[in-house]
């Protein structure tokens, strides 16, 4: 009976955690009667890359709101909702409070109430535009490093203000209510001439159009078929002033104008039906692009990399609660919880791949969410041969850990973005890149399955002999395979180096970085061969190891200086001290004797007593 | 064995001595070797506190110092040929270079030019984008870059005459060369050409193709009965094309000429930078390429001064009004009123009447019959042209005829259009505070 | 044999112990040449880190210091020693060791090579302009003394002085040369500033040429990447018939200063170290693709003319990222540009020791696969036992 019951609950743990993970596909928008999910599938160029406007619309709200959704008094927009609001209704989306102002030293300077609350809307700041202009103009002037809290804040409204201001002039000109027949004139009373001025337009249309093709954020317009070049996508200003000159206009054009204008007469009719004929055009010119914007858009949506993050609490949830009691079924739900799991995190990796084309590794987000699917593969496999919850529970930590990280820096815009020459080859994207990031996720696993001995054996007495030796052999193990990668990885780098500039190693600080992961690694071997340390010993140096590779994998980041800088990032920097002063804290304890230890761990030469886990402890 | 266990002893005493400085119970707990030679026990001791140090090594006690130093100094004894041959081969490696640097070298080489300069500024890694700076001088009064204008100037001559310096950007050619010279010809009443060569002066400025143009109007163009005059740089820059112009009365103007020159040639496109080396993982960062956002529209009421009559409104401007209002009537409907600036364009006033006569449906006129049924209104020492259009016929059923009042003034060089649009009604009630603002209109 | 590797110095530094402590100082000086470079630049780091032999350190204010670790050579060499001695000692060839001995062997190679490289590579550029032939590389880092005989009406003579004989200082001679050049001042950095602006300073050492009218005063070296140095020398021709006078020369003056010894006419030029090439490249254009609306670099290639008199080379070659020109010994990179995509910067390396890291890495992964592939089936067999 019991394998049996074991076994359906595990199938119906499955089942539910597909059906939380799929939940977002079914939330069918149509905000007010727009087809606002069918509007988001349309492809658009921005930042060099073919994206449906979904992730224009998501993206742009986090840089200007910090959030993915925006709440009203009516209840709460997507980020879709509001993107439309902003393009074709930009009189209203003026009132939304969107702007988020934290720091209370750029509200004074701005001149604006700091109790007013901490959103404010872009007829708010509209009148201290000048001030904050100056104020952001000021702080450009300083160095990078050198800039105050306040110069960088300042400096970023400035940025979301002017994405803001770009974006409401990208379909038309803001406060436009009657773009339609703006293009209707322009259709009948043109003659096309290559002198635009001489096209019969009168010169302050001209300067508006002028204005459009400017300040336009996106590329709306795609190139006259069969002609498919990104390099030909073109802003609204841009194809109409090409068209002054040649006298085609582009059904896109007229396409848009009718849906600007049927939305900001809050005509829903027509807008569904201009987007509908708007996206049945571009499924018969560009299929391959529509169809590669709607698998984005439904990426999006389902939010892979979050669900897999909650799941992964979850799951570390259950592989602790397997050590205190029902070590076989818990553990089983929780191994099979983890499968899944992983197969979504998988899934996700792959379809991001798929979007760009490129090897899993590009960026510091994507390197994020590879480091936990490598750690969570392992942690299956370690799982897998000595079934006893410490793969699972390590496992799911990480990811959890390495899936938050990814939120975070998904915060700063689209985490798709184009690869810049020199590293844009994929083959070696594909093995100097992954084998350093194997390296990095093998030597967290490594540090965290040793925080696992030193919690569970300081602070509970469940470290019982047999767990003690497996941990050491999986850390052992998994230092082992970190060793392999890092250094790997590490030598590609400096033959991808040689083969680029002529020299294979530059001390530059990311590849100090790697080369400090490698030593340590070859010292916790060396150490350990040479008798140096036990088991103990091992452990502590290992969860050294964490500190090590985060110190690697952001802290060089952080310096401000060399090839890979971003600069202070100001709220991470407080995180990573502090993670490196939690696993010094974990070091000291792991260096108490073994007396002060909750659980009984002798010493390899005492004879051992057999032991039973107590589970009332 | 005695040298071992001074290597051992010393090596110990190296291991001990970060953890000397108070915290001795790290000892003895499996991380450090247990050796019983020196440690003269090699049980694990069990208490927090140091148990099995060898005699004399409290943390005040510097007897470990002693033995130490003694151990360096019997390792460095037995070792001495060794290390001293250490140390040479390292004093040789370090005080020697790359080999024969230092010789002088003779060789032949074909006959060249005189060498280049030495380029001064090593590439950097800002990687900026076609970037276009000036200098000013400082006589030039520099006024806020509106709209397209990417920088603005006010030149101040004697008897309070000013001319007008504007830097603008259009996309690609924006007509090219030729269709804009004429375009200033026109705006100077001079008759177009057809011969690129007659218009203007091809130069270089820092390696950048520009075209200089100075053009003088035949008639007196302003008031005063002075001629006006433009001086231009047209500079096409990566995807662009740059105009500097100068535009004013013609002494005023012919004055800057050489000020206006060296200003051109102060032009700079940001140079280029060194490519990023990629190096290992983690390559790029998420938002490496935020493209630079354009000027932003600021309201310009700072420098157009004006006082507001009684019922109007300020409202958001958009990009083409330098100030925009509405004025309520009583009878609740609103009327629309709008100050906008342009450079003097093609087509001048006529154009831009018959443009408004479209707007209210009216039929365009010509030129004879703009100067008979215009006024001319002085107003804060300005010289407007003052149109009143009603339109024929009801525009729809909810308003009845439009009616459009204008005034339009031009000057060094520049076109001011301040309009009221509205209900035939409503604009008639408000012709009076119409009027009463331009009185208080102070044009910048 | 075996008694000296018994002997407990041999034992000692063939010792793991040794390794650990070595590779703990080398993380220490990665993890400060690290830091280091938020307010040096790399080769500044370089040369007081990695290609040194200690460490110093001085209180602010001092002019004395003390070395508190070993440098990079130092380190190097330990480690080095301590290889060769362990393989002397306990790396037994057998079946069972292939995997280590592999390893440490390719580990051996890859610093020998790199020491190599640190010794005997050279990395010079080549600032081409659209259009322009060029013959030669420049070493960014290093200036010379150029005298040029161009009595020839088909050639010019050059003597090339190199930076450390000048910085040594006194008589320079050259048996091509019926004169002789007496550095008086050499500073490896200096500002120079025009006469006019300052009447109080001192008289120039100058006698002739552009130094005249110059104030010169030595700064400190720079430290950063993106500056060089202004390097400056007085430097007195004399001749049999006695001194012509002295000039100033400096890589910021960039034109040559003639002066005339029996009737030919030489010319004074400090300038970046030059190293002519049998070959020359011309540079017919500079392509710098962009993703569509941005200004990411996509792409940036040079298509260049290859003319090689010598050989009868006359063809076009394209160099781009990653895809470097190989050619007679030197390998050609395309590192920058500059002139709003009207100058392409090539990157010129020529390393005797190119290929030893390709090596040295294949046989270190070929070691760790092989030794950590034992060590897992080996596991696997007993969990399956």
């Amino acid at each position: 009976m019991k394998p049996t019951r074991t076994l359906i609950v595990t199938w119906v743990i499955v089942a539910a955690t597909l059906a939380y993970v799929l939940a977002p596909l079914f939330r069918h928008d149509r905000h007010g009667g727009f087809e606002m999910q069918k509007l988001g599938r349309i492809p658009v160029l921005l930042n060099g890359r073919i994206k449906p406007l979904d992730t224009v619309a998501r993206t742009s709200l986090l840089i200007i709101h910090g959030k993915q959704t925006l709440r009203t008094e009516e209840g709460s927009l997507t980020p879709m909702d509001w993107l439309a609001e902003v393009l074709m209704k930009s009189q209203q989306a003026n009132e939304r409070k969107i702007f988020v102002m934290r720091n209370p030293e750029t509200l004074t300077a701005v001149g604006l109430n700091a109790e007013a609350g901490k959103y404010f809307s872009f007829n708010d700041l509209f009148p201290h535009l000048q001030e904050i202009e100056q104020q952001a103009a000021l702080s450009d002037k300083v160095d990078a490093q050198l800039r105050s809290a306040f110069q960088r804040d300042v400096l970023k409204l400035y940025e979301r203000i002017s994405l803001y201001h770009r974006l409401e002039n990208s379909l038309e000109v803001a406060g436009t209510t009657d773009f339609k027949s703006q293009i209707d004139d322009l259709l009948k009373n043109i003659k096309p001439s290559p002198v635009p001025m001489q096209s019969g337009i009168s010169s302050e249309a001209l300067q508006s159009l002028g204005f459009l093709a400017e300040t336009g954020y996106f590329f709306p317009i795609p190139p006259f078929p069969p002609n498919d070049d990104p390099l030909q996508w073109r802003k609204m200003g841009e194809s109409l002033l090409v068209f002054l000159t040649d006298g085609k206009m582009h059904p896109a054009v007229r396409s848009w104008a009718a849906m600007t204008t049927a939305f900001a007469a809050k005509d829903s009719v027509t807008f569904n039906k201009a987007l509908d004929d708007y996206l049945a055009q571009l499924q018969r010119d560009f299929p391959g692009r529509v169809w590669k914007a709607k698998v984005e858009s439904v990426f999006n949506q389902l939010q892979l990399f979050y669900s897999a993050m909650v799941i992964y609490v979850l799951i570390f949830v259950l592989a602790c609660g397997s050590w205190l009691a029902w070590p076989q079924t818990l553990g089983r739900y929780a191994f099979a919880l983890l499968v899944v799991t992983f197969l979504v995190h998988s899934a996700g990796l792959v379809t991001r791949m798929y979007l760009e084309g490129r090897p899993p590794v590009t960026n510091l987000y994507s390197s994020a969410v590879f480091i936990g699917w490598a750690a969570v593969l392992l942690g299956i496999l370690l799982e897998r041969f000595f079934r006893n919850g410490i793969g699972s529970a390590t496992a799911a930590m990480i990811g959890f850990v390495t899936l938050l990280i990814a939120h975070h820096l998904s915060m700063d815009g689209d985490t798709m973005e184009m690869m810049r020459a020199v590293l844009d080859t994929n083959g070696w994207l594909a093995t100097h890149v992954v084998c350093v990031t194997l390296g990095y996720a093998s030597t967290f696993l490594a540090g965290f399955l040793a925080l696992t001995y030193i919690v569970r054996g300081a602070f509970t007495p469940s470290l019982d002999r047999s767990t003690a030796q497996s941990l050491t052999r999986m850390v052992y193990g998994i230092v082992c395979f970190a060793t392999l990668f890092s250094f790997v990885g590490t030598i590609l780098g400096g033959i991808w180096a040689d083969q680029s500039w002529g020299r294979f190693w530059g001390w530059d600080p990311k590849e100090n970085g790697a080369l400090l992961i490698v030593l340590w690694n070859a010292i916790i071997l060396h150490a350990r061969w040479g008798g140096l340390v036990r088991q103990k010993g091992l452990m502590v140096l290992a969860v050294f190891g964490n500190v090590v590779t985060s110190w690697s994998w952001f802290g060089v980041n952080m310096l401000g200086i060399g090839l890979h800088s971003y600069g202070f990032m100001d709220s991470a920097f407080p995180w990573l001290i502090a993670f490196g002063a939690s696993q010094l804290i974990f070091m000291l304890i792991g260096v108490l004797p073994s007396s002060v230890w909750r659980s009984q761990l002798e010493a390899v030469k005492r004879p051992t007593a057999t032991q039973m886990v107590d589970v009332t402890a | 064995m005695r040298v071992r266990k001074c290597i051992n002893q010393y090596l110990w005493l190296l291991y001990h001595l970060p953890f000397r400085v108070g915290k001795p119970f790290f000892l003895g707990n499996g991380i450090l070797p247990q050796k019983s030679a020196t440690r003269g026990g090699g049980k694990q001791p069990k208490r927090l506190f140091a148990r099995g140090l060898p005699p004399g090594c409290g943390p005040l006690d510097f007897s470990w110092l002693r033995q130490v130093v003694r151990s360096a100094l019997k390792t460095f004894l037995v070792f001495r040929p060794a290390a001293i041959s250490l140390l040479t081969a390292i004093l040789l490696v370090s005080a020697g270079c790359g080999p024969g640097d230092d010789k002088i070298t003779v060789y032949r080489i074909p006959k060249e030019t005189q060498p280049t300069a030495p380029q001064e500024s090593v590439a950097d890694n800002s990687g900026a984008a076609p970037d276009v700076h000036w200098k000013a001088p400082s006589a030039w009064e520099e006024q806020p870059a509106t709209g397209f204008r990417k920088g603005s100037f006010l030149v101040r001559g004697a008897n309070g005459e000013t001319a007008d310096v504007s830097v603008i950007s259009f996309p690609a050619t924006a007509g090219g060369l030729l269709a804009n010279v004429n375009r200033w010809r026109d705006q100077l009443k001079l008759a177009p050409i057809s011969n690129e060569a007659e218009a203007g002066t091809p130069t270089k400025v820092d390696g950048h193709d520009m075209f200089f143009v100075d053009l003088v109007s035949e008639q007196p163009m302003s008031a005063s009965g002075s001629k006006s005059r433009i001086l231009g740089g047209i500079f096409p820059i990566s995807g662009a094309t740059w105009f500097f112009k100068m535009a004013g009365p013609d002494e005023l103007v012919g004055s800057q000429r050489e000020t206006f020159q060296a200003f051109l040639q102060s032009v700079q496109v940001a140079e280029g930078s060194a490519i990023p080396a990629p190096m290992s993982a983690n390559i790029g960062g998420n938002n490496t390429n935020a493209p630079t956002p354009p000027p932003l529209e600021a309201p310009k009421s700072a420098s157009l001064g004006y006082s507001l009559p009684a019922g109007w409104k300020e409202k958001p401007l958009s990009p083409m009004r330098l100030a925009s209002f509405s004025a309520a009537s009583p009878n609740g409907k609103e009327a629309d009123v709008s100050v906008v600036s342009l450079p003097a364009t093609a087509g001048g006033d006529l154009a831009n009447v018959n443009r408004w006569r479209g707007q209210v449906k009216l039929p365009p006129i010509d030129e004879d019959t703009l100067a008979k049924s215009a006024q001319r209104i002085q107003a804060n020492g300005h010289d407007y042209l003052m149109v009143d259009l009603v339109s024929d016929a009801p525009i729809d059923e909810q308003q009845g005829k439009q009616r459009i009042l204008a005034a339009i003034l031009d000057e060094n060089g520049q076109a001011w259009f301040i309009k009221m649009t509205g209900e035939e009604a409503t604009v008639d009630a408000q012709k009076s505070a119409f009027v009463d603002f331009l009185h208080g209109l102070k044009i910048p | 044999m075996s008694s000296i590797s018994q002997s407990s110095p041999f034992r000692t530094l063939a010792s793991l112990r040794l390794t650990v402590v070595c590779l703990g100082f080398g993380m220490v000086l990665v993890f400060l040449g690290t830091l280091a470079q938020v307010n040096l630049g790399i080769h500044a780091v370089q040369a007081r880190y990695f290609q040194s032999v200690f460490i110093f350190w001085s209180p602010p204010g001092a002019h004395w210091r003390i070395p508190i670790l070993p440098g990079g050579y130092v380190l190097g060499t330990v480690l080095l020693l301590n290889l060769l001695a362990a393989h002397a000692t306990r790396f037994q060839f057998s079946r069972k060791k292939v995997g280590i001995i592999l390893l440490h062997f390719g580990v051996i190679l890859l610093l020998v090579g790199q020491l190599l490289t640190g010794l005997f590579a050279r990395e010079t550029q080549m600032r081409i302009d659209e259009g322009q032939t060029l013959g030669y590389s420049e070493a960014p880092r290093e200036i010379e003394l150029a005298v040029i005989d161009g009595s020839d009406p088909n050639f010019d003579q050059v003597v090339s002085i190199p930076e450390r004989l000048l910085a040594r200082g006194g008589t320079i001679q050259n048996q091509t040369l019926p004169f002789t050049l007496r550095v008086r001042q050499f500073l490896p950095n200096s500002r120079l500033e025009m006469r006019s602006q300052d009447q109080q300073a001192p008289p120039s050492l100058a006698t002739n040429g552009v130094g005249t009218s110059i104030i010169v005063s030595e700064i400190p070296r720079t430290v950063k990447d993106d500056e060089r140095d202004m390097s400056a020398a007085f430097v007195e021709i004399n001749s049999a018939q006695g001194s012509l006078g002295t000039w100033l020369v400096s890589n910021a003056v960039s034109e040559s200063q003639p002066f005339t010894v029996n009737n030919h006419t030489y010319n004074l030029i400090m300038r970046q170290r030059r190293y002519y090439k049998q070959f020359a490249l011309t540079l017919l254009h500079f392509a710098h693709d962009r993703y569509a609306g941005t200004d990411i670099p996509k792409n940036f290639s040079s298509r260049v003319h290859l003319t090689d008199l010598e050989r009868g080379e006359n063809r076009e070659v394209l160099i781009s990222m990653n895809d470097p020109l190989r050619y007679r010994g030197f390998t050609f990179y395309q590192a920058g540009f500059d002139k709003n995509d009207k100058t392409t910067i090539l990157q010129v390396v020529r390393n005797p020791a190119m290929l030893l890291p390709y090596i040295a890495c294949g046989l270190v992964a070929l070691g760790l696969i092989i030794q950590f592939s034992m060590h897992l089936f080996g596991f696997v067999k007993k969990r399956n036992q």
